[in-house]
């Protein structure tokens, strides 16, 4: 019923947890989260380490399945549809990496292939550029290459695929300034495709910056959870030290 | 996504070196292993030939021997050595019953480093219980042969495992699996495809090489297309035996070092523990009958039986029959006799001699009914028969010049006592052996028992794991 | 030092998979003892057995005129030894008895072997085969990432800086490597030796004997162990290291022996049997034919016997012609399988020097060798074990040549011996070299398994220095 109603709407319901919960024995990983993202929106999930952000990327991605609640994409039930929801993700993990012996354009051939899409060099190529990996570095072995520049060859892959959904988890760490402003700017770019981006990351001002919504979580639960606009970012800073400490104090 | 899997995983493989590995590894084993079987097979061919010379210069000497004689000229040779008494041409100018190696015999020295290939069974003697043990230091055979049964059945699987213990757990360590597990496939399929094209990868570079060895060193072979193609295709299911374990170990275990240690133990069970074990177990349960009973129990017939034969000859003649001679009348009473107490020992002993061959073969089949626990026996079982050395064929040799002993006498014997002579015709038309493979080939039956373990495998351990269209129980 | 050994060994206690190879390691040791202890009795019942039906059949032969019970012959039995069933070695390739008859000198017949299935050729579960191939494993299991773990887990910078004496470092994971399998080892044996010493009619068994294997097997495993480590010591990363470690320990055990079969086959090939057969027929016509008195080779034994005793007939000698004449006869055709058989031998020997030679690829090869003849069961006891059923044959023919000889009448032809006299002939009686004299035997053995061993050792402690 909530889908008939979803689907009528301009802004789909583009990625979506339903009391989310996912147990291992004792341990609560993610505890009853539900929240929505359409089309055009970044949802940046601040938060711990084992906070539960990881968690609720893998299950979004059926690497694991929840233990109660649902997770949908683009509407799909994902334990049901796997397969056929991945069509619509690009997932851009912590550290991406790609086939070292293989170049940025093979690789990018080889993973849009496994999407069931195929284009000419030049098309992949035309990806990269778009994804910001500069010319010289499109027919060179990604052995030597660098987190950033792996990562925009995910990028690419989104593009490539033309994905709905972007699924990023710590994309900045360990990246240096100026790529994180590259990055940056490539989301924004993203966004205003249209894609839902659900990120999860420890860089408060980054999410300030770009995201749309904002969702701190704690101990597998959605602790606060807003638009980004409605808060300042000494608000959001106050806040976020708040729940943390928190954790701390108990 | 099966074309796309093929050309990245060749380029892949390419790009590691790894085909060039594999092909130079294969090119110097095989060459190497065919070319030493090849070897023993040209000196069992050499020893045979050895002594069919020897055959012909005899013969040729009794040849010019019965042309005087016929020519009415005199000789120089005692009269038990005339080569025109029937008995003379029947002991001491035997017949060799010689057991010619197949074309495939280099594929595996088999049984026939312990065995001799040629018999002389002659007119009078034991024929029934001759020793076919060859001379061997037994120390080869301790230690084997480093033929291409031993590269198949040992070495292939070995560098099955180097090509295949971390299909999926490098892509795990390398960390390209999660990027591989959001992308809409199922990793088990994806996985299954990677593993069909190495599989199809090794086993090309492997036959291809093996038939340029083969080839090169004993290209003969392929007169018996039929036999080769049995011989590619248990190759081909071994190998598949061995690809089937490694993505099982891959998907179960999904950590390289993990998967390497896995995958060596299973070849040890395999390939050494399981035979072994088995083969000491079996002959513990069923243990061989006793030879050294035997011996005695035959000793007392022979014993008994001489004791009879004295009442009716002389004792001299009956341990050296070939110095009968006197006049004939009294010859042939003496060859009367003698032949009759032959039989009648004969007689005696077959119960005896069939009652232990029985319980050999019963005790043969129930050892090898265990090879279905492992396809390195099923393997070694196949490849034997296929190269002609297997247990079986040389059974059937015994047989084949037992009954070859039989013609023998029941041509010349008759000849003794109707008084008749070896002349240079009936010399030239003397019986002679011909040794024929009648010991069908299990090739198939052992190509299904390899072949079809792998479904089950396949199916009762990783079940779960191939309905799976997500990547969770690979815990990513 | 002791700390790191203590470190090491308490990492391996807790590794699940030294504990699952230990156990399936115990469990096929048990079954090979157990078969093997159930499989000498038997052997050793039946060998007991059969000597003593065969001693009865001789002596009760009766009457009988000696040239007869020549030709009916007797047989000599192997002995079962009490170490044969810690390694089968070639037992099962030899046949366990040999007839003795007038004329000819036979081959051991019925090996064990010619009797199984092919199934055979990949080996027998035997105590020895755990010790000699998993063994080695177990070592390598324990010691492959004794280096490599510490350079993937980036503790060696630390150890390093910790002022560790690197020799030290080395020596300490050294010996924890080897000691857990030196406590099996010495644990094994002495179940062995316990288990041995108590059992009933145990032939030739001694604590000498086993002590030497153990300190045979012991230090291949200090080969083993020294290899792992050092291995381990220059491989990056574990990884390589298992693998590397893995296809040594593959061309020690299998591929080396093997190639040394067909190197020895082909530099020094065994004449076929009926080969050698016809050659020894060929030198046997060229001398004395004991039956034969017109042969050139009798009629020169008559004339200078006669001289000898200086009679002009054969009637006037003091003593049988026709059995002398025998035993002459007998004896040359003795000679003529001596140089023939000593033909085979030097065949073996160089044979057997080919797979020593490849010693130096492979340490395997010289404690194989080493192993089996201190079990008793190698081709040179079995080679021993035949020279002296010739010998006792040669003798067995004196004694019967020699009574006709002296107690047969001049041409009498139905001489028959006198039925007790078969009891005088005395019995067939082998024993096994004593350990002196077949450790002198392995003197080239032992001095390769110790460069084998210094070797790689000085190039551990090097390595270690620079690391």
């Amino acid at each position: 019923m909530a889908n008939t109603k979803l689907k009528k709407q301009n802004y789909k319901h583009m990625i979506t947890t339903k009391n989310l919960t996912k147990k291992y024995g004792d341990f609560t990983a993610v505890n009853n989260l539900s929240f929505n993202i359409q089309s055009g929106e970044i949802l940046c999930l601040l938060g711990a380490n084992g906070a539960g952000k990881s968690t609720t990327i893998n299950s979004l991605l059926n690497f694991i399945e929840p233990t109660s609640g649902k997770v949908e994409i683009n509407g799909l039930d994902v334990v049901k549809y796997p397969l056929k929801t991945k069509t619509f993700i690009t997932y851009i993990p912590e550290n991406l990496m790609l086939y070292p012996t293989l170049t940025a354009v093979e690789n990018l051939d080889y993973f849009t292939k496994l999407s069931r899409k195929t284009f000419n060099k030049t098309e992949l190529k035309a990806f990269l550029t778009e994804a910001g990996l500069q010319e010289e570095a499109h027919d060179k072995r990604v052995k030597a290459f660098s987190k950033g520049m792996r990562q925009k060859v995910g990028i690419a892959l989104a593009i490539a695929k033309d994905s709905k959904v972007l699924l990023l988890d710590e994309p900045t760490s360990g990246l240096d300034p100026k790529s994180s402003n590259e990055f940056m700017e490539l989301l924004t770019k993203m966004k205003n495709k249209g894609v839902a981006i659900l990120m999860a990351t420890h860089d408060l001002f980054r999410a300030k910056e770009v995201s749309t919504h904002i969702g701190i979580m704690r101990s597998g639960m959605l602790q606060k959870y807003s638009k980004t606009t409605d808060l300042s970012l000494k608000e959001l800073e106050t806040i976020y030290l708040d729940i943390m400490n928190f954790k701390h104090v108990n | 996504m099966f074309l796309n899997n093929l050309s990245y995983e060749i380029k892949l493989l390419k790009r590691s070196h790894w085909l060039l590995i594999l092909l130079i590894s294969t090119l110097v084993l095989f060459a190497f292993a065919t070319f030493n079987g090849e070897k023993n097979v040209e000196k069992r061919r050499n020893d045979i030939s050895i002594m069919q010379n020897e055959l012909h210069k005899n013969d040729s000497i009794v040849h010019s021997a019965l042309t005087k004689i016929e020519n009415g000229e005199q000789l120089d040779i005692p009269y038990s050595q005339l080569p025109t008494e029937p008995m003379v041409i029947g002991y001491r100018h035997p017949r060799l019953a010689v057991m010619q190696p197949e074309a495939l015999s280099f594929i595996s020295t088999g049984q026939s480093d312990m065995y001799t290939h040629f018999k002389s069974p002659t007119v009078y003697g034991n024929n029934f219980a001759l020793d076919y043990s060859e001379m061997v230091n037994p120390v080869q055979l301790l230690f084997g042969n480093f033929d291409l049964a031993f590269v198949i059945i040992y070495i292939l699987p070995l560098m099955i495992i180097a090509f295949t213990f971390n299909v999926l757990s490098k892509e795990k360590e390398l960390g390209t699996l999660r990027l591989l597990g959001a992308q809409p496939i199922a990793i088990t399929r994806w996985l299954l495809q990677k593993m069909a094209i190495r599989y199809i990868l090794f086993t090309l570079i492997t036959l291809i090489v093996l038939l340029l060895a083969i080839g090169i060193f004993s290209a003969k072979a392929f007169s018996e297309p039929i036999n080769v193609i049995g011989l590619i295709l248990i190759i081909a299911a071994y190998i598949f035996f061995w690809f089937v374990l490694a993505f099982v170990i891959n998907i179960k275990i999904n950590n390289s070092a993990k998967n390497a240690l896995a995958l060596i133990g299973l070849w040890l069970l395999i390939v050494l523990v399981l035979p072994a074990t088995i083969n000491q177990i079996g002959n513990s349960i069923y243990p061989t009958p006793s030879r050294l009973k035997m011996i005695n129990e035959i000793r007392l017939i022979k014993k008994e039986n001489e004791e009879k034969q004295n009442e009716i000859m002389s004792e001299y003649l009956r341990i050296h029959p070939e110095l009968a001679q006197e006049n004939d009348d009294l010859k042939l009473g003496f060859w009367h006799n003698y032949f009759a107490s032959e039989k009648v020992m004969e007689e005696k002993t077959k119960p005896l001699l069939a009652e232990y061959d029985q319980q050999l073969q019963k005790q043969q089949d129930l050892i090898s009914r265990f090879k279905f626990v492992s396809p390195a026996i099923m393997m070694q079982q196949a490849l034997n028969k296929l190269a002609g050395t297997s247990e079986q064929h040389y059974n059937d040799y015994k047989k084949q010049v037992f009954e070859f002993s039989t013609t023998w006498r029941n041509y010349l014997v008759p000849m003794l006592f109707k008084n008749e002579k070896i002349t240079k015709a009936k010399f030239n038309k003397l019986p002679k052996f011909e040794y024929q493979n009648r010991i069908s080939s299990d090739v198939w039956i052992n190509f299904l028992g390899i072949f079809l373990m792998c479904p089950i495998i396949l199916l009762v351990v990783t079940r779960k794991q191939l309905k799976d269209k997500s990547a969770q129980t690979l815990s990513l | 030092m002791k700390n790191i050994i203590f470190k090491e060994l308490k990492e391996l206690t807790r590794d699940g998979r030294f504990k699952i190879v230990l156990g399936i390691s115990l469990i096929l040791l048990v079954i090979a003892s157990i078969t093997g202890i159930s499989q000498y009795k038997k052997n050793n019942e039946q060998y007991v057995a059969s000597t003593n039906t065969e001693r009865t059949i001789w002596e009760t032969q009766g009457d009988k005129n000696p040239h007869s019970a020549a030709h009916y012959g007797t047989y000599a039995f192997k002995p079962k030894f009490a170490l044969s069933l810690f390694d089968y070695g070639v037992t099962k390739y030899t046949g366990n008895s040999i007839f003795l008859e007038a004329h000819n000198r036979n081959e051991a017949s019925f090996s064990e072997a010619s009797d199984q299935t092919s199934l055979a050729r990949f080996g027998t579960l035997s105590i020895n085969f755990v010790l000699m191939y998993l063994f080695p494993l177990i070592i390598i299991l324990i010691g492959y990432n004794s280096y490599t773990k510490e350079k993937e887990h980036r503790t060696f910078t630390l150890l390093k800086s910790q002022g560790v004496h690197p020799v030290k470092l080395a020596l300490g994971k050294w010996f924890a490597t080897f000691i857990p399998i030196f406590i099996l080892t010495n644990l094994i044996f002495l179940t062995i030796g316990l288990v041995l010493s108590n059992l009933d009619n145990l032939a030739f068994f001694s604590w000498s004997s086993l002590l030497t294997l153990f300190a045979s097997y012991s230090f291949y495993y200090l080969i083993i162990t020294t290899l792992t480590v050092l291995i381990s010591m220059w491989s990056k990363s574990s990884g390589m290291a298992l693998v590397s470690s893995l296809m040594l320990w593959i061309v020690f055990s299998f591929i080396t022996p093997k190639i040394a079969t067909n190197v020895a086959n082909t530099n020094h090939p065994y004449p076929s049997k009926l080969e050698f057969e016809s050659r020894i027929i060929e030198d046997r016509k060229n001398g004395l034919d004991g039956h034969n008195p017109w042969n050139e080779a009798a009629k020169k034994l008559e004339e200078e016997t006669l001289r000898e005793y200086g009679v002009d007939s054969l009637h006037k000698l003091p003593f049988n012609y026709a059995g002398y004449r025998m035993q002459k006869g007998e004896e040359h055709e003795a000679l003529v399988y001596q140089k023939h058989y000593a033909i085979l031998n030097d065949i073996a020997l160089n044979q057997n020097n080919t797979y020593k030679s490849l010693s130096f690829v492979s340490p395997f090869v010289p404690l194989r060798f080493l192993s089996m003849d201190l079990a008793n069961t190698s081709d040179n006891l079995h080679w021993k074990f035949t020279q002296a059923a010739e010998q006792y044959r040669i003798e067995t023919q004196k004694f019967l040549n020699y009574d006709i000889k002296d107690n047969a009448k001049v041409g009498e032809r139905g001489y028959k011996m006198k039925a007790d006299k078969f009891k005088e002939l005395p019995k067939f009686n082998f024993t096994p070299p004593s350990l002196s004299q077949i450790l002198k035997e392995n003197r080239s053995n032992l001095l390769v398994l110790l460069l084998w061993f210094v070797f790689p050792f000085i190039g551990l402690i090097i390595t270690s220095k620079k690391l």
